[in-house]
C-alpha cells in the first residue's frame, strides 16, 4: 500500500510541474480514505477528433497491486475508438493485461499510454469493430467524422435508436 | 591548548555493497536516491511488509544490473505472469555471480527459478530429445 501513497505524491508533483503530462487534467484517489480506487482526466491529444474533448477514467487497484495491473476504464459511452468498448468504457492495451504488465509501470504510466492509444487506434485488436474497419481502410476522414459524431451524442445504432 | 574529551557520539550510516568485482560504483546522477522497481521504496531501506531494514529485508542484485529487495523481486517472480522475468528489462532474471550480498539467496532464487519457468518449455526440451535421438 505504501507504494501507493508514493505514486500519489509523484503524480501530484508531476502533474503540476512535468509540461510531459500536461494532458493529464487530474489523476487522484475519489477520496483519501480509499486509495484503491482513483479516477482520471484527459484532454484529447491535439490534431485529433478527440481535440477539445475530455475523457473521464475510471481506475480501480487492488491488493495485488503492483504485482497485477490496475483496472481502468473509460467512463461508459463516453470514448468512440477502435481499441474501446463504448458501452463499458473497457480498453484493449496490453500492458494493462496481466500478462504483459509489470511493476516497473506506475499509474501515471497507465494514463500516459492511454491518451498516446487515443492518439494511435491499433486496428489489430479491436473492440469496436465499424471504427477499426475504418482505420484498416485508412479512410481517417471518416474515421474522424464517425467518432466526432458519436462525441457529440450520436447515436449508436438500432438498440440505443428503438429506446426514443 | 589542551582539549579534553568527556563524551563521544559515534555515528554510522551503512548501505548495500551492490557493486560486483566488474562493477566499480557509478555516482548517482540527479541526486536522486535508488529505489527499487517494485515497491519503489529505497535499496537501503524495506520492502512494504518489513520493519527493520538491513539483513531483514536484503537486497540483491540481478544479472541485467536491476536492483530488488529479496522479497519484493521473489513476489513477483512468483507469480504465474512474470514468467521468470526482470520487471525493468523482460530479459530472464538471475542473480549477478560475484556480488557479495547475492551469496546467502542464491539457493533461495534458483528454486524459484525452476518454478518460474513457462509451462512449455520443458515439453520443448523433451521434443527435441527425441529428434535428437531419431536423428542419431
Amino acid at each position: 500500500m505504501s507504494r501507493l501513497v508514493k505514486e500519489y505524491v509523484k503524480i501530484a508533483d508531476a502533474l503540476k510541474n512535468d509540461p510531459t503530462f500536461s494532458h493529464i487534467l487530474t489523476l487522484a484517489p475519489v477520496s483519501d480514505e480509499n486509495l484503491h480506487k482513483w479516477e482520471a482526466t484527459l484532454t484529447g491529444p491535439p490534431e485529433t477528433a478527440y481535440n477539445g474533448h475530455k475523457f473521464n477514467l475510471q481506475i480501480d487497484i487492488d491488493d495485488e497491486y503492483p504485482l497485477k495491473p490496475p483496472r481502468v476504464q473509460f467512463q461508459p459511452q463516453t470514448a468512440p475508438h477502435c481499441n474501446v468498448e463504448f458501452d463499458s468504457g473497457r480498453i484493449c492495451l496490453d500492458l494493462l493485461e496481466a500478462n504483459h504488465w509489470s511493476p516497473a509501470w506506475d499509474l501515471l504510466h497507465c494514463i500516459h499510454a492511454i491518451w498516446l492509444l487515443l492518439a494511435n487506434p491499433e486496428p489489430d485488436s479491436p473492440l469496436d469493430i465499424d471504427l477499426a474497419c475504418l482505420v484498416r481502410a485508412k479512410d481517417y476522414t471518416a474515421h474522424d467524422a464517425l467518432v466526432k459524431y458519436y462525441l457529440n451524442g450520436g447515436s449508436r445504432g438500432p438498440a440505443t435508436r428503438s429506446k426514443r | 591548548m589542551l582539549l579534553e574529551f568527556t563524551k563521544v557520539y559515534p555515528v554510522f550510516s551503512w548501505s548495500w555493497d551492490i557493486c560486483g568485482d566488474d562493477n566499480p560504483p557509478k555516482e548517482n546522477e540527479g541526486g536522486e536516491e535508488d529505489v527499487c522497481g517494485i515497491c519503489r521504496v529505497s535499496y537501503n531501506g524495506t520492502c512494504p511488509s518489513c520493519k527493520f531494514p538491513g539483513d531483514d529485508c536484503p537486497l540483491v542484485v540481478g544479472d541485467c544490473n536491476h536492483n530488488f529487495h529479496v522479497h519484493c523481486i521473489q513476489q513477483w517472480l512468483d507469480t504465474s505472469t512474470a514468467k521468470g522475468l526482470c520487471p525493468m528489462c523482460r530479459q530472464p532474471f538471475s542473480l549477478k555471480r560475484g556480488v557479495a550480498i547475492n551469496e546467502c539467496q542464491m539457493d533461495r532464487l534458483a528454486k524459484l527459478l525452476i518454478h518460474a519457468q513457462p509451462p512449455g518449455l520443458s515439453d520443448d526440451q523433451d521434443l527435441m530429445m527425441e529428434q535428437e535421438f531419431v536423428v542419431r
